[in-house]
């Protein structure tokens, strides 16, 4: 077997400078090499299983200030490895605003062993400006002996895929738990009425009292009709979660003028005249949404216009710096007061009893930005109402690390 | 008690609030089948739920309520919101409150309970409970009667 052996060689001179000497000392370094080949396949390894799980290690020497960031903790966020000065300040200028405060509080109780396992979710932002969801953390510090933390160290996990499900799973299970709470009275209601006025109907027949009957008769079936009509909207809110979407740059002018040709007979009974101010051309989702949306909101528009007042609905489209878009649809209405903005998305919710509808229109529309994962605000357009919608400009991907 | 509640045997009254047409006919039909000399009074939202018995805009002359039925989920101001209002409110405070819902959730319940509804009734009656409650208003109001100083009736 063949050994690995080191030399060093060592001159000693004579005290008038010469050469006269030489020692030498071989050592056998084989076990050596071998531990040292094996450790540097260990780290490699270690570095590759940490970019595959998208895990970056941090490490900050609290003795020196010094901060080590690992190439996958770069890499996860889009910077070259070292591309940015390793140290705390530098991480916490990626943080969100909103999050700062919380992550830093929460390492701070972790230097002062408040807690011995620091844990924090952030949004961090990204080279190209986009936020992600991060999980950080640390375990058992390093002390000295009065207990102080000399070295820290811990992971930074990509967790965005997971938050951003977590945060559909939530929204869409208050959905439900709202339309199943709003569907329990909507559905009943009119089943009330049917009993109710049955009951009636026996009492005014025994007293043969048949005008009073077929009044009883008459409310039954309104009522039988409304029942038919609030499932069949139910289920339209259901389809839209449950339908194939087909993701497409959808041309937004397109949809209004498909809009417009169907709301024709509305537009001229109302005298309305529809503006469009399109900075922006395109939107990334499924025409068939981008239609629901505008024309839901469109045909809302024209259901209360002032009287008195030319009704003007305006259609504004433009990409924001966060590569949002943005959609407007503002008219110069009666307005949607602050205290109703949440309530009116809710399914069967009618601001006015006695405006037509059924009060399905708003539930579809916040159906679909979930869907797309955007968000949706009513604003005060003074006078009238302006509902911005915003939406991610293309579609997420899972990038890779 | 306010002495004008009884003045010289005229009929008595109950404010419905009720946004449904249909549910509020229901109940109009329901005191007329039991052959109550209760008189109608509805509104359709809690706005103008609380205008009425306050008095104030349109209702100015809006007679005192003898009870209130009051349903939970109207427009503009919710039935728990009308009834904070009322019972906190010394004027109204002693004018009975039946809630009167299709909602049988145990926290709606509470939540009225909580802020002092007298009753709690959850639509459909079934039976006749809804003829049952009226004979028990005009009994509870004919005992009261009955049992009132000759000044104040």
């Amino acid at each position: 077997m063949k050994r690995v052996i080191r030399t060093d060689e060592f001159p000693l001179r004579s005290p008038g400078g010469e050469v006269n000497r030489l020692v030498a000392i071989s050592t056998d370094i084989t076990e050596l090499r071998d531990t040292e080949r094996a450790r540097d396949l260990a780290l490699s390894r270690l570095e590759q299983s940490l970019r595959h799980a998208r895990q970056g290690a941090w490490e900050w020497d609290l003795s020196n200030e010094l901060v080590t960031f690992s190439d996958t903790w770069y890499t996860m966020l889009g910077y070259e490895a070292g591309e940015i000065e390793p140290s705390i300040g530098s991480w916490e200028s990626l943080i969100h605003p909103d999050d700062v405060e919380y992550a830093r509080s929460e390492l701070a109780a972790h230097v002062a062993n408040e807690n011995d396992r620091y844990e924090a979710h952030m949004r961090m932002r990204c080279k190209d400006g986009s936020w992600r969801w991060f999980r950080a953390i640390g375990e058992s510090p390093m002390r000295d002996e009065k207990g102080s933390a000399r070295l820290i160290s811990g992971m930074l996990i990509d967790v965005d895929t997971e938050q951003r499900l977590a945060e559909q799973l939530r929204l869409r299970n208050e959905e439900l738990e709202r339309i199943v709470y709003t569907a329990s009275h909507d559905l009943k209601s009119p089943i009330v009425t049917i009993l109710g006025f049955l009951e009636h109907l026996e009492r005014f027949m025994a007293q043969g009292v048949q005008e009073s009957a077929s009044r009883c008769v008459a409310q039954i079936r309104i009522a039988a009709v409304r029942m038919r009509a609030n499932v069949d909207d139910l289920l339209e809110v259901s389809r839209m979660g449950r339908m194939m979407i087909n993701p497409e740059h959808v041309q937004i002018e397109e949809v209004i003028n498909e809009i417009v040709g169907v709301l024709a007979s509305d537009i001229e009974r109302t005298g309305a005249t529809v503006r469009c101010e399109l900075d922006h051309p395109t939107v990334w989702c499924d025409a068939r949404h981008v239609y629901s949306l505008l024309e839901n909101l469109m045909g809302n528009a024209l259901k209360h216009a002032r009287p008195q007042e030319p009704l003007v609905v305006t259609v504004r489209s433009r990409l924001d710096d966060q590569n949002m878009i943005i959609l407007e649809v503002e008219d110069n209405g009666r307005g949607i007061p602050a205290e109703y903005r949440e309530q009116v998305f809710r399914i069967f919710e009618r601001l006015d009893s006695s405006s037509p509808g059924s009060g399905i229109g708003l539930a579809i529309v916040r159906k679909i930005i979930l869907i797309w994962e955007g968000s949706i605000e009513i604003q005060d357009a003074e006078p009238g109402a302006r509902f911005v919608i915003r939406l991610p400009a293309e579609a997420r991907s899972i990038r890779a690390a | 008690m306010n002495a004008q509640t009884f003045t010289g045997g005229r009929s008595r009254r109950y404010l419905l609030i009720e946004d449904d047409p249909a549910h509020a006919e229901l109940v109009r039909m329901a005191f007329t089948l039991n052959e109550s000399d209760w008189t109608m009074d509805h509104v359709d939202d809690g706005e103008k739920a609380l205008s009425f018995v306050r008095r104030e805009g349109e209702y100015t002359e809006a007679p005192r309520p003898d009870v209130i039925l009051l349903d939970l989920k109207l427009p503009k101001l919710n039935g728990h919101q009308v009834l904070a209002s009322l019972k906190s409110d010394p004027r109204t405070a002693t004018i009975p409150v039946i809630m009167l819902t299709t909602s049988a959730d145990d926290q709606d319940k509470r939540l009225a309970y909580e802020l002092h509804a007298n009753s709690y009734v959850v639509k459909p009656m079934d039976g006749s409970e809804l003829h049952q409650m009226i004979r028990g208003l005009d009994e509870y109001w004919a005992r009261w009667h009955a049992s009132c100083p000759v000044g104040l009736s």
